[in-house]
């Protein structure tokens, strides 16, 4: 699947590139690609990603989500709600190829029951020397590279290295002014911690 | 050499801090009147928080960096230049620490003149020449002058306050106040934060063509800081440090997205390259 649909971008690449639609879950298997590729360079997914959403009253359709999830997959699975009122549900699992998985199905799961808008963001984290991070954003519907060091601080250098890489595997945000991070609640955590 | 006062930038300055000021008041007034006393709590606290952060604000920024404090012997050049340009500014020599990062930046901080920290990455002290550091240090030290950490601590604390009422004042006076006074409160909190926000990020931008004055004041060469800020910047000036959430909150509240746009321009912190870079050409037209 995940090459037919790359294949079809592909071709479609001169529609879709200018104008493209709010975010899609399918876009999310596209991961598993990307990670093969994040190899080559020398980096390995840690074996965790997260969806990252505001839903007023969370709690049922994150319990709802949760038992979905774990009875279709044998992946845990954590939820919380971070400082700025936005909850988080944080998969971990052995392959990219797995999380990417999940991640499409949960994101559907939360698309299907009318909180598409809701959605704001999925990621996916990778470790080389320092943690690196695809962050999706369901609002524009493209991935994007997230390397933070420190407090509020990110190594631009690496994200456009980054960017170069898998500019064939994923569809990239190319107006480098929507790459907002996502910083963790204390330096060093994952965004999602 | 006498320089002469941007009158048109310290108007501009004064106006946002007056329109700040009037704010700030008229939402304490509103706070007082409806809630009465229950605010004190909210005040003080946030009150002691932010003057702990700012008495502490060199090893605060420092550590998120992960920036340390750097001996003469380590970094003697550096040391040299920020002896020069301080004495040339007129301060007291600032300590001077380094962090260890690709990414070309620097940054000031400190409570006062005389604890004052510039600090600098390896990755601009890889990038620049000799000049171009020299206005980048020069722009940190106007900071320090300009006392800005002090100018910006103040300016956003009752910002600070409004935004905990935002996000915390139903559970804190939900029960008490049966007369509807906390819906007030909370609308006043929300009026108070959104507009503060716009105030503040155009009193910083403010804050940094007056450094970028500072800094030719101190050098006497407008364009080494301009030529600076072009190797800086480049395409990476673009990606920005506000966060997702962030956004997508006070995207909530407007109806074009706020990266885009004149809105886009209300949220910076910092002006474009393109507008400092202007500036510091008018002003070594001014010096030839």
């Amino acid at each position: 699947m995940g090459l037919f649909d790359r294949m079809q971008r592909l071709f479609a690449t001169d529609d879709t590139s200018d104008d493209r639609p709010a975010g899609d879950p399918e876009d999310l298997l596209d991961i598993s690609a990307a990670a093969l590729q994040m190899e080559t360079i020398g980096y390995e997914p840690i074996g965790e990603a997260a969806l990252c959403f505001q839903i007023d009253d969370a709690e049922t359709t994150i319990d709802e989500l949760r038992s979905v999830v774990e009875a279709t997959t044998d992946e845990a699975v954590t939820a919380r709600e971070d400082t700025y009122g936005f909850q988080w549900l944080v998969f971990r699992a052995e392959t990219a190829e797995t999380l990417a998985s999940v991640l499409q199905f949960a994101a559907s799961a939360l698309f299907d029951s009318g909180h598409r808008e809701a959605l704001l963001a999925a990621v996916i984290g990778f470790v080389d020397e320092q943690r690196a991070y695809w962050i999706y954003s369901f609002e524009r519907g493209r991935f994007y590279p997230f390397v933070p060091t420190g407090d509020e601080e990110r190594d631009v250098t690496e994200e456009f290295k980054l960017r170069g890489s898998l500019l064939g595997e994923l569809p990239v945000e190319d107006d480098e002014s929507a790459w907002h991070p996502l910083w963790p609640d204390r330096p060093g955590n994952h965004p999602w911690e | 050499m006498n320089w002469q006062t941007d009158w048109g930038l310290r108007g501009r300055m004064l106006v946002t801090a007056g329109l700040l000021a009037v704010l700030y008041i008229g939402f304490v007034v509103v706070l007082v009147e409806v809630l009465n006393t229950a605010p004190v709590v909210a005040l003080l606290l946030v009150g002691g928080l932010s003057f702990v952060q700012y008495f502490y604000s060199d090893s605060l920024a420092l550590r998120s960096m992960g920036a340390s404090r750097v001996e003469e012997a380590e970094y003697p050049d550096l040391h040299q230049r920020v002896t020069r340009l301080a004495q040339q500014a007129d301060l007291p020599k600032p300590d001077v620490a380094v962090a260890d990062s690709h990414t070309p930046n620097a940054f000031a901080t400190g409570r006062n003149q005389e604890n004052a920290v510039v600090c600098v990455t390896t990755g601009l002290l890889e990038t620049l020449d000799e000049e171009e550091l020299d206005g980048v240090l020069a722009h940190e030290l106007a900071h320090i002058k300009n006392r800005d950490v002090m100018v910006m601590t103040i300016a956003s604390f009752l910002s600070t306050v409004a935004f905990m009422v935002v996000r915390y004042g139903a559970f804190f006076g939900g029960g008490r106040n049966r007369n509807g006074g906390i819906v007030v409160a909370i609308g006043a909190s929300l009026i108070t934060w959104i507009v503060s926000f716009l105030l503040i990020r155009a009193l910083s931008r403010y804050r940094e063509y007056a450094a970028d004055r500072g800094a030719a004041q101190i050098t006497g060469n407008p364009s080494a800081l301009a030529s600076a800020l072009l190797s800086i910047s480049g395409k990476m000036d673009r990606v920005p440090s506000d966060d997702l959430r962030e956004q997508s909150q006070m995207n909530a509240f407007f109806i074009i997205p706020v990266s885009s746009g004149v809105i886009g321009k209300l949220f910076r912190t910092h002006p474009t390259t393109e507008n400092r870079i202007e500036r510091l050409q008018e002003l070594q037209a001014e010096l030839a």
